[in-house]
């Protein structure tokens, strides 16, 4: 931890005079570190922004389960037992470029 | 109204270490020491609460003279048309209903819960005769729903999370971490969206980036549901803090104590808290707490933590480097905490809880 105390003092016994000296000082330090670049708004947003690419990853994960579930409910009443083997098949093979394709989205948008 | 012979409760959930939970099992144990009658009826028994509480069908539909009821209310639920329909004296102890938006996004159910529970407690207001609120923030929601007799009583904290011992292995693991060099930033609560733990990695985010590089934050605390704690760990990586950030899961209360025996400091940037136990937590094992100043946050937090007027990542950052960075400053912040956790001893809850049930009593 590094940072100088300089002319700064400890109020003995006052939660509340400490509290608002540490509040002035980490007001106007905030501002420094905007300032300077080092905790940039540009640095923040794309804090927000990953996070929000995070949230949608994981939020796809039981939306794609949940449907995964329906289609099979869906696929067990239409289609002929003798034709599910294919069918089966042929949905994994989707799965597969489905996947890639999301993968590639992925990339593209953290691309800067 | 006669007075009561025994006081049940009804809650719709209870679970091992979950607040509201504990503090039922320890009105429970306050009931029966002032001579009432006493049991708990839950919608859902969790695991290692089974044979200390009753599945609320056992509840029985009719009560004789004298046989009142207390309603834990935290989320919506079946469990409060029970109690509303059963006849007898009602009393309702609020615990804080999350809003709805803060938690839809993620667990769609949740969100039609809370705002299913809102509903309930506005529907409830005309037939409680006393209700209880564990903070003033909770207690100004309950008079805006409709109730007319309120009364402020703290969260009833078990004695045996703030006496645990620390886990010997759990400290020395954290302090062959710690002497690597770096500080290390608290947080304990449910892994939530409305407790914003990913807010809380922004900040840690810019504290490393602008102070302290070796910094570690440890997140402890069970998830609610998996869509949010997936994307904090996903969001963690993807910022490059895998390994200076550990998210816990549930932990023994010795772990719990250990994480409070080395940390420098509580961080706090929910979005929502209807009192906050663990900070108290933190103020009673001597942690610093900074916290951003929401809801019922300034009232638990008081005079004796930084409260934050917002909560940016650079200014939750400069004020934990403010107050880790200056010599005294961390000392004469817990010295300000134990006084302000001091207001919320076990002790002191149990009096307001006595003198409450007194009070509910008298007016009967």
């Amino acid at each position: 931890m590094g940072g100088g105390s300089a002319g700064r003092g400890v109020p003995a016994g006052d939660g509340a005079g400490l509290v608002a000296e540490i509040l002035r000082e980490a007001a106007s330090e905030a501002g420094r570190l905007r300032a300077s670049g080092v905790v940039s708004a540009e640095f923040e947003r794309e804090l927000d922004s990953r996070f929000e690419s995070a949230a949608v990853r994981a939020l796809r994960v039981p939306a794609i389960a949940e449907r995964s579930v329906r289609a099979r409910s869906v696929a067990r009443r239409v289609v002929p037992a003798r034709a599910r083997p294919a069918a089966r098949r042929i949905a994994r093979a989707g799965d597969r470029v489905l996947r890639a394709a999301f993968a590639r989205i992925d990339v593209a948008r953290r691309r800067p | 109204m006669s007075s009561p012979v025994r006081i049940d409760q009804v809650i719709p959930a209870i679970v091992e270490h979950d607040a509201v939970s504990n503090h039922t099992f320890e009105a429970q144990r306050l009931l029966r020491g002032m001579g009432f009658a006493s049991e708990i009826y839950a919608r859902i028994v969790g695991p290692g609460c089974e044979g200390r509480v009753h599945p609320i069908e056992e509840l029985p539909r009719r009560a004789e003279e004298g046989e009142w009821l207390l309603y834990q209310c935290s989320i919506g639920s079946p469990a409060a048309d029970v109690f509303a329909a059963r006849p007898g004296t009602k009393l309702l102890d609020y615990h804080n209903i999350t809003p709805a938006h803060l938690v839809e996004r993620w667990i769609p159910p949740l969100g039609d819960e809370t705002r299913l529970g809102r509903a309930q407690l506005a529907a409830l207001a005309p037939f409680v005769s006393f209700a209880l609120a564990d903070s003033a923030f909770n207690e100004s929601e309950l008079t805006t729903a409709g109730y007319a007799r309120t009364r402020v009583v703290p969260v009833l904290v078990e004695g045996g999370n703030i006496e645990a011992v620390p886990s010997p292995e759990a400290v020395s693991r954290l302090e062959r971490a710690k002497a690597e060099g770096g500080s290390d930033w608290l947080f304990v609560g449910q892994v939530a969206p409305h407790k914003a733990q990913h807010d809380l990695v922004k900040a840690f985010a810019a504290y490393r980036r602008a102070y302290d590089p070796r910094a570690r934050l440890h997140v402890v605390g069970r998830e609610m549901g998996s869509a949010y704690i997936d994307a904090l760990r996903r969001f963690v990586l993807d910022v490059g803090l895998g390994s200076s950030v550990e998210i816990t899961g549930s932990v023994p209360v010795g772990d719990l104590a250990a994480y409070f025996a080395t940390a420098d400091v509580f961080v706090c940037v929910s979005d929502h808290e209807g009192f906050c136990a663990p900070v108290v937590e933190a103020m009673h094992r001597e942690v610093p707490v900074v916290a951003y100043a929401t809801a019922a946050l300034p009232e638990t937090v008081g005079d004796g933590g930084v409260l934050l007027p917002e909560k940016s990542p650079a200014l939750v950052a400069a004020a934990v480097h403010g107050l880790l960075s200056v010599p005294g400053r961390r000392e004469a912040l817990v010295a300000a905490g134990a006084r302000q956790a001091a207001r919320y001893t076990l002790d002191a809850a149990r009096s307001a809880f006595r003198s409450a049930i007194e009070e509910a009593v008298a007016r009967a």
